[in-house]
């Protein structure tokens, strides 16, 4: 093989990886229907144009030997640079992408969710029945007396626990087959945005894909409760 | 002859010139056109985002509504179940929300069937406004809570519910 087959051999992939490339970024990314069609326009158009090259300078370098050396070295060259921007172009989309996925979204939904559930009224009391608590006030109590007791017997922190457990699972059911894949449901006690000690984890399913999210505040001098829960789908 | 050769070597530089740049500049074309779309299309994700969390706001402030909302004690985005049920029995009421559809779901703790004055707690569903057959509506989070016990040992009590909603007044 010669210079000139190997120029040949080089368009052939780049046909090839053009084709792929745009195929790809066709099907990965939901563009649009009008769109598809322009790319799928101009992808053939430019598949051609690049056969039609090919073609030429294959056949007319067969016949002028004089200038085979010279056009071989710019076809190299300019199949060089197209290969090396569809390189890039694929690189700088993949970095672009992954970032978006890993970024975790302000849910409105989440936060509408979280207050709710911080108003709800527990089967705890913390000096008389039937004087039930919210789920907020045993958060905050939990933390600052995490020994304390309801009424019942039942640990604060324990029943805090449980029926945040409760309330997650039949508001957010988790799963490989279900919407959600996975939660994680966070309490922490922070002064001035530094976390000075956790109250309450937990975490149900895999939660390694894109998130949404929201936090609740909730005011315990001289810091705040910071309740938050991370939903992955 | 020589000049023939070399005016079809020139020839032949200025079109493979002339194919190099063509190309590169449907290449960068179709890049930009790329970019463009995917922005666009981003773009309009984030429309119906925008969108829905405008619907889920709405939907919160019909909690917050004097005919729904929990007034007895400081809580936005409570709904006052017992004046549900009522409201759930009033006619005149039907033209009230301008709403299509206007339903309470009890989520935690959960319950199956309609609720009524009769079975209410042991119920799932308050549907108040239901013109015609609504498989899914957007919802938004909300409080359900009431006044639990008798007059004397009695409490607030509030649980987890959604409010679903669709119709003019949303729009």
């Amino acid at each position: 093989m010669n210079l000139r087959d190997y120029t040949a051999k080089i368009f052939e992939i780049s046909i090839v990886v053009i084709a792929l490339i745009l195929f790809y970024i066709t099907k990965t990314f939901d563009i649009g229907t009008w769109y598809n069609i322009t790319v799928g326009i101009i992808a053939v158009l430019i598949v051609l144009l690049l056969v039609v090259v090919y073609y030429d300078l294959t056949h007319n370098n067969l016949k002028n030997k004089k200038i085979g050396r010279k056009g071989q070295e710019e076809i190299t060259g300019f199949v060089l640079v197209v290969v090396l921007v569809a390189v890039i172009l694929v690189v700088f989309l993949g970095i672009t992408l992954r970032g978006d996925k890993s970024n975790s979204q302000e849910s409105l939904d989440v936060s509408h969710f979280l207050d709710s559930m911080m108003e709800y009224t527990t089967d705890c009391a913390l000096q008389y029945e039937p004087a039930y608590s919210e789920l907020d006030e045993l958060f905050r109590e939990c933390y600052s007396n995490s020994d304390k007791k309801c009424t019942s017997g039942k640990g604060i922190c324990e029943q805090a626990k449980n029926i945040s457990l409760e309330i997650l699972d039949a508001s957010w059911p988790t799963g490989a087959n279900r919407p959600v894949k996975g939660i994680v449901f966070n309490s922490d006690y922070e002064i001035n945005n530094s976390v000075i000690a956790n109250v309450i984890k937990i975490e149900r399913g895999n939660c390694s894909s894109s998130v949404i999210g929201a936090e609740h505040f909730s005011a315990n001098l001289p810091g705040n409760i910071v309740t938050s829960l991370k939903i992955c789908s | 002859m020589q000049s023939v050769a070399r005016c079809s070597r020139g020839q032949m530089k200025i079109q493979e010139m002339a194919f190099v740049l063509v190309a590169m500049m449907i290449f960068f074309g179709l890049v930009a056109l790329i970019f463009a779309s995917i922005n666009m299309n981003k773009l309009n994700s984030q429309t119906a985002v925008l969108r829905e969390n405008d619907a889920r706001e709405l939907i919160r402030k019909i909690a917050g509504n004097s005919e729904l909302g929990f007034t007895a004690m400081t809580c936005s985005n409570c709904i006052d179940v017992d004046k549900a049920l009522v409201l759930k029995e009033q006619r005149a009421y039907s033209g009230f929300f301008n709403l299509d559809y206007l339903m309470i779901e009890r989520v935690f703790p959960s319950g199956k069937g309609e609720c009524s004055i009769v079975n209410f707690p042991n119920c799932g569903t308050i549907t108040i406004i239901s013109s015609s057959g609504f498989l899914s509506a957007p919802y938004g989070y909300v409080s359900l809570c009431r006044y639990e016990g008798t007059r004397d040992k009695g409490y607030y009590k509030c649980e987890l519910g959604r409010i679903h909603a669709a119709g003019k007044g949303l729009e």
